[in-house]
């Protein structure tokens, strides 16, 4: 459960940090888009170029990048043999039945491979250099012409973020449950599908139990604290766009301008 | 003095519940006042405080805060005038940060962000937290988190603070903080304070224990007036002071009952042990 | 069954919460059927060490046994049911872990789990729900029926229906009123008294020198010191060093000593305490 990178913040403070959240959740976003517009080496060595380059800036160690991929693992190695196996070719270096290995099969692997590492390494860097709670707002920024049609944007947020914030203590909770049940003899790893399957009950309906008790207590906290309904509510938390903002939209605009004429060159 | 919160024959049932969980309950709390309120698990505390509060409506009976009778108009404004520090720290904890927690009910009232600021920063100072303003719950201790939700609390200048068995959840040194927090806070400023409590160091520090049982007052004095009881505090949810039981155990050389305080017991066992 | 650490290192994974080193270089004995507490701050690496004796956390190095059963940092997680069996462990807040429909299905949960027949399992919860204090008529009840301090008898009493040889207790009475904290005390001072080693978390100090015939000292995931309650109370270092508080009775004799009384150690209960005023006082 500690082992996943990929949607964690990594206290710190660099550029990449000082950002505002919108601009890198949309950012993000559109790189990942522009991602597909590689088509040759030399664009995908650019992107490369780019993204090592925005980690080096955000000053995060490259390891936590490396362990962001390892639950990944699995699904990149698969799609990447399944191109490198079944992508057809006349002129196969080996094969087998229906494998073939083959020259255009390898290269596109080979891009594949490079765009899994693009991808997970924009969005980890989002998730390392971004608070939860910068996201949630940031979605309630991006969602505000919503509001139109009386989408109740703050409260959606607010839910959001109360989510994000309980997310490490029912973390704790399930660990404390799990300890609680292994001590009385539960072994989670044991048995065929059917048993293992049951042996959650016993954490699962603790888990919901303690969930619902500490919403009831919120609840009743947030209604003591004056929490009406969303109305009239003033925010102390405010997203500041700055010349640096600025900077990474004039960036992103000259990125995608490189890559469209690299897209061309043979 | 003038009554900060008056209740008149306040009667609550919870529904499907056989007894009532407060039965007719008449109760003035002045202004400035520290307030224990005991009893055995389910004599009624919490129900009393969520009725203070408006968070259930009394079947029967009126409640008054700060001379104003509160009903379901009035009550988001009585609301500012109290605030609650519960018992779990976690699960009150509604802000990402400490900031954003402290500055939650400001928000609810719609305070303007220039001032929010400042009664942010002002609140977290009250409290000895503001180098912490940044941080996230998870990473404080359980007292730690307790003067946050303090602060949360100071933030919207209430008149009462409630504490619903606030420190029961915390280790020594994290109880000892927020109640030499409170006592600090009363030196500074006009507060009243009504402290739901099973432990008896707590009560000690109150003006006035009111002790109730099955949804009634049964008792309402100064501390003496509870501690005088001895043995039968535990009836009521509470240990006998440390006090009475050493002077218990020494009956036979200081030859009186009832409760003495520590310095005076201590004046008393040292005059026993020059006169020897 | 005697529970003996030897030099135990555990350190959490860098990317924990809790990160850091849980344990250092930890060596001590544990007696057969003796009432041990352990104290130290919170994050000091109690709850750490005690939950190494049956094995739901293993050594990075060093090695820990239980009777004849030896945890190193191989020991793999198959076939750890009968350490378990012989090592209940009571969770802070227990109650949060029932969750079957009745109070009887919730006592004989961990015994069947054991490989305890049926019948006998039931026995046991019989058994159990009276010593917990609470009388049979509960057994067909949902746990969830019940209030918070009842829950937490029958979260004890699932773990004893085991019939555990040591009793691991994380802080079991944090949150109880007095008399339901001094009912479970007794309790678990009574289980001792039936042939039972019980292990002792606190913060209480009384209750370290009410209860605890041994007294272990934990402070940064190191043990700083083993003794006798009376011995590490008295033990100035620790005391200058803030890493033990003392009981009350202690604090005030330290109080009647700064007036005319003496004491050659501090009496940690209030019998002794009380005994120690009447020798001065009548002059022996």
């Amino acid at each position: 459960m500690n082992k996943l990178i990929l949607g964690r913040y990594l206290p710190g403070d660099s550029l990449i940090y000082r950002l505002d959240p919108r601009g890198k959740f949309l950012i993000t976003f559109y790189f990942i888009g522009i991602v597909f517009l590689a088509n040759n080496l030399v664009s995908y060595a650019f992107l490369l170029l780019f993204v090592f380059f925005a980690v080096y800036i955000s000053k995060v160690s490259i390891s936590f990048f490396i362990k962001g991929l390892r639950p990944m693992l699995w699904l990149i190695l698969f799609t990447v043999m399944l191109q490198a196996f079944f992508t057809p070719s006349n002129h196969p270096i080996w094969h087998w039945a229906f494998l073939s290995l083959s020259k255009e099969g390898l290269v596109i692997a080979g891009y594949i491979f490079i765009r899994f590492i693009l991808i997970i390494f924009i969005s980890t860097l989002l998730t390392l250099t971004t608070t939860p709670i910068e996201i949630s707002d940031s979605i309630e920024s991006i969602l505000k012409p919503l509001r139109v049609i009386k989408f109740p944007v703050s409260q959606v947020a607010l839910m959001l973020s109360i989510a994000l914030r309980f997310v490490p203590l029912l973390i704790d909770e399930t660990i404390k449950i799990m300890d609680a049940q292994r001590a009385r003899g539960v072994d989670f790893g044991e048995g065929g599908l059917i048993k293992r399957i049951k042996s959650f009950v016993p954490i699962l309906i603790p888990l919901f139990v303690s969930s619902f008790s500490i919403a009831y207590d919120l609840a009743i906290a947030m209604e003591s604290r004056g929490y009406k309904d969303g109305e009239g509510r003033t925010k102390y938390r405010i997203l500041h766009w700055s010349k640096r903002d600025n900077i990474t939209v004039v960036v992103m605009i000259a990125i995608t301008v490189v890559l469209l004429f690299l897209r061309s060159y043979k | 003095m003038k009554n900060i919160i008056s209740m008149k024959n306040v009667t609550y049932t919870y529904p499907e519940a056989e007894t009532h969980a407060t039965d007719d309950i008449s109760l003035d709390i002045q202004e400035n006042e520290w307030v224990s309120i005991v009893g055995r698990n389910g004599s009624g505390k919490t129900t009393l405080t969520k009725l203070i509060d408006g968070l259930i409506d009394c079947d029967s009976g009126d409640i008054f805060i700060d001379g104003v009778k509160i009903d379901e108009d009035n009550i988001w404004d009585a609301r500012k005038n109290i605030g609650i520090v519960f018992q779990n720290p976690d699960h009150q904890f509604v802000g990402a940060t400490v900031e954003d927690d402290v500055a939650f009910g400001l928000e609810n009232q719609g305070v303007q962000r220039e001032d929010m600021i400042k009664r942010v920063d002002h609140a977290l100072q009250m409290v000895d937290m503001q180098d912490y303003k940044k941080r996230d719950p998870q990473s404080l201790s359980g007292g730690q988190k307790q003067r946050v939700a303090i602060a949360g609390v100071l933030a919207i200048e209430p008149k009462i603070i409630i504490m619903d068995e606030s420190t029961s959840m915390l280790d020594p040194d994290g109880r000892r903080t927020v109640l030499d927090l409170i006592q600090n806070l009363r030196k500074k400023q006009s507060l009243t304070v009504l402290s739901i409590t099973h432990d008896i160091e707590e009560t000690q520090l109150s003006d006035r224990i009111i002790v109730l049982k099955s949804g009634k007052i049964v008792k309402d004095s100064d501390p003496k007036g509870i501690y005088d009881l001895g043995p039968k505090l535990i009836d009521y949810g509470l240990e006998e002071p440390f006090t009475s039981l050493v002077a218990d155990g020494l009956r036979d050389e200081l030859g009186q009952e009832g409760y003495v305080n520590e310095e005076g017991l201590i004046d008393q066992l040292c005059k026993l042990n020059s006169k020897m | 069954m005697q529970i003996e650490f030897k030099n135990v290192t555990h350190s959490y994974e860098s990317n924990n919460p809790l990160s850091g080193l849980g344990l250092a270089d930890v060596s001590c004995k544990i007696e057969d059927k003796a009432f041990t507490a352990i104290v130290g701050k919170t994050g000091s690496g109690k709850s750490t060490l005690v939950r190494h004796i049956n094995a739901l956390l293993k050594p990075t190095s060093g090695e820990i046994k239980v009777g004849d059963r030896v945890i190193t940092p191989e020991t793999n997680n198959k076939n750890l049911k009968p350490l378990r069996k012989q090592v209940g462990m009571v969770f802070q807040f227990p109650e949060s872990q029932l969750f079957e429909d009745t109070v009887e299905k919730d006592i004989m949960f961990g015994p069947k789990n054991f490989g305890i027949p049926e019948e006998e399992a039931r026995e046991a919860a019989h058994k159990m729900i009276k010593v917990v204090g609470l009388s049979e008529d509960y057994l067909d009840r949902s746990p969830f029926d019940l209030s918070g301090g009842q829950m937490r008898r029958v979260a004890i009493a699932g773990v004893l229906a085991s019939d555990p040889e040591t009793i691991i207790l994380d802080e079991p009475t944090a949150g109880l009123d007095p008399v339901g904290r001094k009912e479970i005390m007794d309790l678990f001072k009574e289980q001792q008294q039936n042939g039972k080693t019980i292990i002792l978390i606190t913060h209480n100090m009384d209750d370290v020198a009410n209860y605890a015939e041994t007294m272990m000292v934990m402070h940064d995931s190191r043990l700083r010191a083993v003794g006798t309650p009376k011995d590490i109370f008295n033990d100035q270092d620790l005391l200058d060093k803030k890493l033990i508080s003392l009981p009350q009775s202690a604090v005030f004799a330290q109080k009647l000593a700064k007036k005319n009384f003496k004491f050659e150690s501090l009496p940690i209960t209030i019998n002794e305490l009380t005994a120690e005023i009447k020798q001065q006082i009548h002059g022996e």
